[in-house]
């Protein structure tokens, strides 16, 4: 298989390009919009990502966590960026590398850890996993693992926020493998015809699991599959993170006038494999590694410093905090209790459970 | 008691759904064409596009709208014309409707109701089947196939009353069947079967259309002494053996009547319920009527070979008793 | 001071094969370097270390396998102390469930091995006829003997309104008017029991748990028991015993179990009794002696029964007892093998048991309870010397509607004698 090497960065060169002709950049219009503590607080979501993450990964190898681990590793800018446009009253669903979108939406990482240990004080009691982090009392509404499909439950909570009027929008994630199957056509064919304030967020990594998109797609340029529905597309560089803020912010307010959704592809990289045991022998080591120079975190830690945000230093002993909440987290899974087995009964499958007795006490 | 059909107590149910403002209806044809089987018609000009919504002909978008609705605080009503298509839908009714419950540690429930018929009339394979033991094989779901207008009233207030996902499974052969209705506000609760007809000798246990033709079989049998007692189980799942297995107690036979192929079908689970619970009572091997086990042929003599009669249930019936 | 444990990189992984080392004992390593390649059976992929330091001591060298969460390596000089808790203990805690779930045995209950003796052979028993489920529960109930009813069912079928008319003496008619023919009529009415304490684990009957408790109450409530017990001597037994097995293979042993069967079979000659069954007509001696033999088993416990127990040579019966022992262990008895026993012997010496008290299996007289021979010292004779000796207490229960104490105590006597003087049940 031929490999892939500097396809990527040309398109994101071309969706940087756009950006260069202005004057002023998504990094000072940030930072005149929220103020340097703001910066901060994007990059420390960010940094909480990877590094809650690479404790998945040591505490998978460890066997503390089961079932399987998709990491997000790399496209942590795609989701914060994009997530910090978002008030309360709005809603996400996202795919099953779930695990940065949580984290950027404030989830508690201490239940989200203890749901990868399918503990009881897990986000969902430990029913979920990796795949299935939720919190209602954010509106997020899950990590779904039937590619593609959660699109239309997307749909769903945009058309009751319609009708309920409530001013919100939904924004959901998904892949680039998740816009070949009936179920994306179908939401997008929902949401522009009942103008339905949803935010598409399409994280074009280049491959659907290990299936180069080349391979996979007819259509290359993601954003391009929005035409078919007269919707309002636009493709943007992923690892940029205020450029996503920038750009989704837009996509965001254009929904949530009413004037209808909008796809968005964010052209990422993930560094790590598909899940714990990706040998990855669809990519060459060059090419992780070239796009790892390019780490979105690294990228804005040095924005930050050179634009005398922060000092190094300071990062450095915000870096410390963070890791010392990821290994508080590692303990409070640890420590924490495991599910009882009310949830293989009744009572655990439905909100109304209706016990019917069936056995005959006189026969058995 | 007013008399009044199928269809007509199941208007009087939408519309009294319809009266909370968290409800709405979407489905194919549900509106603009006036309903395939006459159930909404009129829906549209009274309560507008917004909450009778015509959908595009995408049944996973249907049911996964619906769901993600349902979510958010609506009370959808998802219409699957038929049951045929709702295979369109099943990744949404079977991995998500019937998951999130459980799969998100019970923080959030999928309020729906999802309307689909059964049927056949010369349509041939693809339009003529059931796949009642498919949604009910699911924990998580909850599915409700009533017979007489009554219970299509009470149960469907019940099912939007509920905050699980409720298949509610129809029969369009059945709109026009007419029976008494109680006036006033009364539930049948989900789970409950019922005795609709009692007698002495043999114990057919059944549901939906099947309850009507074996209703006629009791009638034909009883002028040869034989007395039927039929079990009407109104609910698949959760599924109440309780009255079955009482009036097998009593009569030690039993017929499974159910309009779905044999093989691994809802009569199977009824059926080993029966021997089950009810072994020390068995006096004869359980009989099935059900569909025979071909993909439903359009030329009509041959579908009606395949359909379940009166006949066939009578035969069945005197199998059991030994009579010929 | 840190380890590098074998990772699992794969949900179904459990252990790996080391294929090389990236690095060698001495380098440093920085944490998220790979530091070997290690294959799976499914793949080859790199390891990394989640801390940063010099690789110190390779403990599992290129080629060698090692369970996910077993140490592979050490580094010393960690730069970034990890907090996690060794590695060995939680690994082998999640490890442990993936080892054969045939760990789990189910216990085997010492029960009194007589009480089971007959519960096959009623099932199988009940098999011989064709009738319906409810059909065999009524005349279960109510004392009916299939065998004596007409079935007008399908091939002959005894079903319930068979059973009802036999019960009314009258000819079955096919939609009897008797509706509700499940009405007990026991002779003697059970009892109501407790009912389950909330909370409490109930453990539902098995089959076999079920058959012990109907054919036990029924012998426990219709048989009047008396026992006897008595102490036998059995050094000249054990002596002859071990002079007949000198030159026989291991398979071949004779045990203490085939005398004592072997003297039931020849006692039971002479009171025939014994050997009998309390029916309507009066007592009903039965032709051939034939002795169950209660077998232990993981499962549960079955009575397989030497015939002619009294006809056959000792050689012969350890013979036919290993056959039958050979077949229960391996779940092959067939209905011949449970059916007709006269008279049952259950040893519980293996475990120790001093003497006990059995219930008799219906429609048996009797039951014979063996329990360990244990070396004991004992007067000499007449004489006040105390010398060593292998006693063994056997005690009989009898059905006194058959016989009588005076009986059961010749009768016990009598197999006592043979015991002490083996080579008269020889001759």
């Amino acid at each position: 298989m031929q490999k892939r090497r500097g396809a990527t960065q040309a398109e994101v060169a071309a969706a940087s390009s756009l950006r260069s002709t202005m004057t002023s950049t998504p990094f000072s219009r940030a930072r005149d919009q929220l103020g340097d503590a703001q910066l901060v607080e994007l990059y420390r979501q960010m940094m909480l990502i990877r590094r809650f993450e690479e404790k998945c990964q040591e505490m998978y190898t460890r066997a503390k966590i089961g079932g399987f681990l998709h990491l997000y590793v790399g496209e942590e800018a795609t989701g914060v960026g994009a997530i910090s446009n978002l008030q309360s009253q709005d809603h996400i669903f996202t795919h099953y590398r779930d695990h940065g979108h949580a984290i950027a939406r404030g989830l508690n990482i201490d239940e989200l850890m203890a749901e990868l240990f399918g503990k009881d004080t897990g986000t969902s009691h430990g029913m979920g996993g990796s795949m299935h982090f939720a919190d209602i009392t954010k509106n997020f509404w899950g990590g779904y693992a039937i590619v593609g499909s959660h699109l239309l439950l997307a749909a769903g909570v945009a058309l009751a926020c319609q009708m309920q009027k409530t001013n919100g929008v939904v924004m959901v994630f998904f892949g680039d493998g998740a816009t070949n199957g009936g179920e994306f056509y179908e939401s997008l064919n929902f949401a522009q015809l009942w103008k339905l304030p949803v935010v598409f967020v399409c994280e074009n990594n280049l491959y659907a699991m290990g299936t180069p998109i080349e391979v996979h797609s007819s259509v290359k340029e993601i954003y391009r599959k929005a035409s078919a529905f007269d919707m309002k597309a636009m493709r943007i560089d992923g690892n940029d993170l205020l450029a996503v803020r920038e750009q989704v912010g837009e996509a965001v307010e254009y929904a949530r006038s009413g004037q209808g959704p909008v796809l968005v592809e964010a052209m990422t990289y993930r560094f790590r494999g598909h899940s714990a045991q990706d040998t990855q022998k669809y990519r060459s080591k060059e090419d992780v590694e070239q796009h790892r120079s390019n780490d979105p975190i690294l990228i804005f830690r040095k924005e930050l410093i050179d634009a005398g945000v922060s000092s190094a230093a300071d990062i450095d002993a915000l870096d410390a905090v963070i890791d010392e909440q990821v290994e508080a987290s590692v303990r409070f899974a640890d420590e924490s209790p495991v599910p009882g087995n009310e949830w293989l009964t009744d009572s655990g499958i439905y909100a109304a459970p209706l016990a019917t007795a069936t056995v005959d006490p006189d026969l058995v | 008691m007013p008399v009044l059909t199928v269809r007509e107590a199941l208007q009087q149910a939408l519309h009294e759904a319809m009266a909370d403002e968290r409800t709405f209806i979407i489905g194919e044809d549900i509106g603009h064409y006036g309903s395939t089987y006459g159930v909404t018609a009129g829906f549209l000009e009274k309560y507008g596009p917004e909450r009778v919504r015509d959908s595009p002909i995408a049944e996973a978008g249907i049911v996964g709208l619906a769901i993600g609705a349902a979510m958010a605080g609506m009370r959808p009503i998802a219409e699957i014309m038929s049951v045929n298509f709702s295979l369109l839908a099943f990744d949404m009714i079977i991995n998500h409707a019937a998951k999130i419950y459980s799969m998100f540690g019970g923080k959030f429930s999928v309020p729906l109701v999802m309307r689909t018929t059964n049927g056949w009339t010369q349509l041939s394979a693809t339009h003529s089947q059931s796949f009642d033991s498919m949604f009910a094989h699911i924990p998580g779901l909850k599915v409700v196939a009533p017979a007489t207008p009554a219970d299509m009233k009470g149960l469907f207030r019940a099912a939007m009353a509920d905050p699980d996902p409720v298949i509610f499974i129809e029969h369009t052969l059945m709109y026009g069947i007419k029976g008494e209705v109680p006036e006033g506000d009364y539930i049948v609760p989900i789970g409950k079967s019922v005795l609709a007809r009692e007698g002495r000798h043999i114990t057919v246990v059944t549901y939906s259309r099947m309850v009507h033709l074996s209703l006629q079989a009791a009638d034909i049998l009883a002028k040869e002494g034989i007395e039927v007692e039929i079990v009407d189980l109104r609910t698949l799942r959760p599924l109440d053996m309780s009255i079955a297995l009482e009036s097998f107690k009593k009569t030690n036979r039993a017929v499974v009547v159910t309009e779905d192929w044999q093989s691994y079908g809802t009569s199977a689970e009824i059926a080993t319920r029966l021997y089950e619970h009810g072994f020390d009572y068995l006096d004869a091997p359980i009989q099935r009527v059900n569909f025979r086990e071909v993909p439903m042929p359009y030329a009509k003599n041959l579908e009606q070979q395949v359909v379940v009669t009166t006949d066939r249930i009578v035969a069945a019936i005197k199998k059991v008793l030994n009579r010929s | 001071m840190a380890e590098i444990t074998m990772p699992k990189m794969g949900f179904d992984m459990t252990e790996g094969t080391i294929v090389r080392w990236l690095k060698k004992v001495g380098d440093f390593v920085n944490k998220g370097e790979a530091v070997a390649e290690i294959e799976t059976d499914k793949v080859t992929i790199e390891i990394e270390s989640f801390v940063s330091g010099t690789l110190s001591e390779i403990l599992s060298p290129a080629g060698s396998r090692t369970a996910v969460g077993g140490v592979i390596a050490r580094t010393s000089d960690g730069a970034v102390a990890t907090q996690t808790a060794p590695a060995a203990a939680p690994v082998a805690a999640v490890v442990a469930p993936v080892a054969p779930v045939a760990a789990v045995v189910a216990p085997v209950a010492p029960v009194p091995a007589v009480a089971h003796a007959a519960a096959p052979v009623a099932a199988v028993a009940a098999g011989d006829v064709k009738a319906s489920p409810i059909a065999k529960r009524m005349a279960r109930e109510h004392g009916l003997d299939l065998g004596t009813i007409q079935g007008s069912g399908p091939h002959g079928r005894i079903v319930r309104d068979d059973v009802s008319a036999a019960m009314a003496g009258r000819p079955a008619g096919m939609v009897a008017p008797v509706v509700a023919p499940v009405a007990p009529v026991a002779p003697v009415a059970a009892p109501a029991l407790p009912s389950a304490v909330a909370g409490s684990t109930v453990v539902p009957l098995s089959n076999m748990r079920r058959t012990i408790t109907r054919r036990l109450t029924q012998s426990w409530q219709t048989a009047p028991h008396f026992y006897i017990t008595m102490d036998v001597n059995m050094d000249a037994a054990l002596t002859l015993r071990k002079q007949v097995n000198a030159p026989l293979s291991k398979e071949q042993q004779i045990s203490i179990n085939d005398m004592i069967v072997k003297a039931c079979g020849v006692a039971l000659v002479a009171y025939p009794n014994l050997n009998a069954s309390f029916v309507e007509e009066g007592i009903q001696l039965n032709p051939n002696i034939n002795v169950s033999i209660a077998v232990a088993l993981d499962s549960g416990l079955v009575a397989p029964v030497v015939t002619n127990a009294d006809s056959r040579s000792l050689g012969g019966v350890s013979r036919e007892s290993k056959r039958l022992i050979g077949l229960a262990r391996d779940g092959k008895l067939g209905a011949e093998n449970l059916q007709g026993g006269t008279f049952t012997v259950s040893n519980l010496g293996m475990y120790g048991v001093t003497e006990f008290d059995a219930i008799i299996t219906p429609p048996q007289c009797a039951i014979l309870a063996v329990g360990a021979v244990r070396r004991i010292p004992v007067f000499k004779g007449d004489s006040n010397d105390v010398v060593a000796a292998n006693i063994c207490a056997i005690t009989i229960s009898a059905d006194h509607r058959i016989t009588d104490g005076a009986e059961g105590a010749k009768f016990i006597g009598e197999i006592k004698r043979l015991l002490e003087n083996p080579l008269s049940m020889l001759i």
